[in-house]
């Protein structure tokens, strides 16, 4: 297995090379020009001063050489300097992952457990009316937009109800973890929502499948307490999907949770991505990208070491 | 049939909760623009608390000479202090000077007195040395910012900043070496500081020595936050770029800065030495709310004390929160719709004034502003000393809009479209499609546009890609078209940038020589009532040119939690300008 994943980093090398050639050269010939857009108007700029801005953000140099460049300080681990902060793009990444990675970690555990519990309720009681009452939330919490279930959330629980705080990470002056544990509650819970109603129809179906099978039978037919049958014997093997799927949204925990982050105030990586894309801040923007591409290659072999892992029928050389 | 019976009950369950959570319709009430709702400022100033401000964008430089963006500005207003600063009418009054500067020599020579109480927030005395730092750190060769144009007026700094560009384009031709350069340009600013150009006779005066003539300078040299020198003398130029000033700064301001968590809030606390009395208010609290829902509840809610109000929910703070006052003042930008003149379909000015016809801009302001603002007829606002009400006004007249473009050729085909020589009148519709005002707008024009048989196509685009289609450089811009924009106007009238034939901001082709002769003489002379009487007729010809078609002047609207009192009124300078002489008043 060790070396199947090192021989599946390697080929993931050359990949990466190629998103970062690609990305560097959709969001350098894309409309919108940075140097105008970090001019002040206020002050009358002249011609010289655009051109300036312009050479001082290096986009005055041909596109192949600019991306050589970038290789060769990117590969000790420059990665330039944001056009907006005019600070290192490393350091503006490292600020906000932290945030991205508790946001995402405490959403997915949160989601995948009530996802789990869901769907043995749901398969255990199949066709009954607890079965349809979250089936029908279910297909609702997939389908409702995210910023309008955020803020009806904040509008209800926030506003009316005054049990919870409407918008940031934390208060002035309490940094406390319960005061941190309070503003995550519903942006935790609305970021779970979508992965509880998706992955627990998947627990649902493959529970559902296991349960018919012989093995089960038989462990029935000893004498075992049913829930000792359903967490011992079926969950593990119906549970082979939901590990894949798991490798598979490692990504999202860089910029998946964009709409939660703004309504919410979260200073997340989802923002700093899609503000980046607003400022063309291109440094950052081909930044972010990378570190997409590199969770999404990560996120596959994980996805596939766990799937060798968990289901012993598979075999890796 | 029985599944089905039970999944309508729970579906019908739901929804009926989910619909007892939406407030009530608000009433519909009509504000006259300027209606400012002041809280009394009768009452004992108090002095404590934490001030909280919720705002949709981050600050991203907090050096006054390098930052480029509102949300910067905003925190370097509170830490840093100019010479002059601007009231509430817009007049200049002294600040870190004690009287409005001596000018001599019919502008050419500016005296500044400096106060003698002043002290850095770090305890360093502030003289007369820091005045001129500022100004020429501005001016160094490695300076990265984008103020360096403004002060070309200042004796020998045009020579300077052309001799720095001469040099570079050497480095360029590879006639020396990039060391070589980098020294003859050090050199050259180190002489031009040894110049009388910037004169500190003593430590609490400053002598500006100009070139020429140069009306905005009183704004330029008086309004400019000034930098510590003691702080920053070692990094002047490129270092400047990098220093953990930037991130940290230390002013004479009012609010000394504490802390910046970026993404989530910057924090200010009150000067205790400063030299006009120490802030009420203990703390400033910057909290980044990107979404404006969001801000209007956490205001709502009270975790916030103030926050921008939209049009649509003006209403409901006004009549059903009761714990926010509600101020609104009428702002200093407008928005327009800009006629692409290099293009033949608007070369026409009879065309122009047609397109202006057609629009009803009383419906605008009624329907997406919902009545808060007013329509806008020029270049110039209302609340400016130059303000020139009487100029050329095209009111809503679509007959008179269908003659002259009847008039001048355009033809009405078969499809209801207008033509001429074969070529039909059709023309794309850009804007900012983030922005619903411009979005609305942009539809409104369209069919207001159609109904005169114009074939209006819409696109939305975002803020980089408008500025870039719009740009008169940029080779893709054949299409005809028309953008939605607006402007910022400010204390000082000059606008040379946008409407002389070779603005760097006159992206449309905009050229008439009357406005050029008119722009040189409004810099050229400090009279106020000259200047007045300039800037008039340059409104007077802008609006019969008709280059934009102004639209209006949206109003600012800002909630405020009642517990903050003080001489709290919105105006051209903003609603915080005199921040230091608010107090929240302790929960009873």
């Amino acid at each position: 297995m060790g070396r199947y994943i090192l021989r599946r980093i390697l080929q993931s090398i050359p990949v990466l090379f190629g998103i970062s050639l690609i990305t560097f050269l959709i969001v350098n010939t894309a409309p919108g020009d940075p140097a105008l857009l970090y001019m002040d108007r206020s002050s009358n700029p002249t011609q010289e001063d655009i051109d300036r801005v312009r050479e001082e953000l290096g986009l005055d140099k041909p596109l192949p050489q600019r991306y050589l460049e970038w290789v060769g300080r990117a590969m000790v681990g420059d990665f330039g300097t944001s056009f907006k902060d005019k600070r290192p793009v490393i350091d503006r990444i490292s600020e906000t992952l932290p945030y991205s990675i508790k946001l995402s970690v405490i959403s997915i555990v949160f989601g995948y457990v009530m996802a789990i519990l869901l769907g043995i309720l749901a398969a255990v009681k199949a066709n009954s009316w607890v079965d349809y009452i979250i089936s029908f939330f279910s297909a609702l919490f997939v389908s409702a937009p995210v910023f309008w279930v955020a803020l009806m959330a904040i509008l209800v629980f926030s506003v009316k109800l005054d049990l919870l705080p409407t918008s940031g990470w934390s208060d002035y002056g309490d940094e406390s973890l319960w005061n941190v544990a309070r503003h995550l509650i519903l942006p935790v819970t609305i970021l779970a929502l979508r992965d509880i109603a998706g992955m627990s129809r998947y627990v649902r179906s493959g529970l559902l499948e296991v349960l018919r099978a012989d093995y089960v039978r038989t462990a029935r037919s000893k004498g075992l307490q049913e829930r000792v049958v359903i967490f011992k014997h079926a969950l593990r093997n119906s549970l082979i999907p939901v590990v894949t799927v798991m490798g598979l949204s490692l990504p999202a925990l860089v910029g998946g949770a964009v709409l939660t982050e703004t309504v919410f105030g979260l200073p997340g990586m989802g923002r700093l991505a899609v503000g980046s894309i607003a400022n063309r801040d291109y440094p950052m923007l081909i930044a972010i990208n990378l570190l997409s591409a590199v969770m999404v290659v990560l996120g596959n072999i994980l996805a596939d070491a766990a799937y060798g892992w968990v289901d012993p029928r598979i075999r890796y050389n | 049939m029985k599944r089905h019976l039970k999944l309508a009950l729970v579906f019908c369950l739901t929804a009926g909760l989910l619909l007892s959570a939406c407030s009530k319709k608000p009433t519909n009430d009509t504000t006259t623009p300027g209606d400012t709702k002041n809280p009394p400022a009768a009452g004992q100033p108090v002095k404590g608390g934490t001030y909280t401000v919720a705002s949709t964008g981050d600050a991203s430089n907090l050096n006054p000479i390098l930052y480029q963006d509102t949300g910067s500005a905003a925190i370097i207003d509170k830490v840093f202090d100019s010479m002059l600063i601007r009231n509430e009418k817009l007049e200049f009054v002294p600040r870190l000077a004690t009287e409005l500067p001596k000018v001599e020599n019919n502008g050419l020579k500016w005296t500044f007195k400096l106060r003698n109480d002043v002290k850095w927030q770090d305890g360093v005395k502030f003289t007369s040395k820091d005045v001129k730092f500022t100004f020429t750190a501005i001016l160094h060769p490695g300076y990265t910012g984008v103020r360096a144009s403004g002060l070309t007026s200042l004796k020998g700094a045009d020579a300077l900043r052309k001799g720095y560009s001469a040099t570079k384009a050497e480095v360029k031709d590879n006639k020396i070496t990039q060391a070589d350069a980098d020294k003859k340009m050090l050199d050259a600013w180190n002489a031009w500081v040894a110049s009388d150009a910037i004169q500190t006779p003593d430590e609490y005066t400053v002598v500006f020595n100009l070139d020429k003539v140069f009306a905005p300078a009183m704004s330029n040299l008086g309004t400019r936050w000034i930098i510590p020198e003691h702080i920053l003398k070692n990094q002047l130029g490129a270092a400047m770029k990098d220093s953990e000033f930037n991130r940290k700064p230390l002013g004479t301001g009012r609010f000394s800065f504490v802390e910046w968590k970026p993404g989530e809030r910057i924090v200010l606390k009150a000067n205790d030495n400063w030299f006009g009395g120490r802030p009420n208010i203990d703390e400033y609290v910057l909290k980044i709310v990107p979404d404006a829902n969001t801000a209007m509840a956490s205001l709502e809610k009270g975790e916030v004390d103030e926050a921008a109000i939209e049009f649509e929910n003006f209403d409901h703070f006004k009549n059903n929160v009761q714990n926010v006052n509600v101020v609104e003042w009428q702002g200093l930008s407008y928005q327009q719709l800009t006629l692409d003149l290099q293009n033949d379909f608007f070369k026409d000015v009879n065309v122009r004034h047609a397109l202006a016809y057609a629009i009803n801009k009383d419906n605008l302001v009624k329907n997406l502003l919902m009545g808060h603002g007013a329509a806008a007829w020029s270049h110039g606002t209302p609340q400016r000393w130059d303000y020139n009400p009487d100029v050329f006004k095209p009111a809503y007249n679509k007959a008179k809009a269908e003659e002259l473009l009847d008039a001048a050729g355009w033809k009405k085909g078969a499809d209801g479209i207008r033509a001429k020589d074969g070529k039909k009148f059709a023309f794309d519709l850009i804007f900012v499609n983030s922005s619903k005002l411009y979005t609305e707008a942009a539809q409104v024009v369209q069919s207001e546009w159609k109904a005169i048989g114009i074939d209006v196509n819409l696109k939305g685009v975002d803020d980089a890609t408008l500025l870039d289609l719009s740009d008169a450089g940029n080779p893709d811009r054949k299409q005809p078209a028309v953008y939605i924009y607006g402007w910022s106007l400010g204390g000082e009238p000059d606008s040379t940038s946008i409407w002389t034939c070779d603005g760097s901001f006159n992206d449309i082709g905009y050229c008439n020589q009357r406005i050029e002769e008119l722009m040189t003489k409004g810099k050229e002379t400090v009279d106020q009532a000259e200047r007045t009487k300039i800037y008039k007729e340059i409104q007077g010809i802008l609006a019969q040119d008709q280059p934009y078609i102004w639209l209006w002047f949206a109003n600012d609207i800002v909630g405020l939690n009642k517990r903050v009192k003080g001489p709290i009124a919105g105006g051209p300078q903003g609603l915080d300008w005199n921040i230091e002489k608010w107090w929240i008043e302790p929960a009873k």
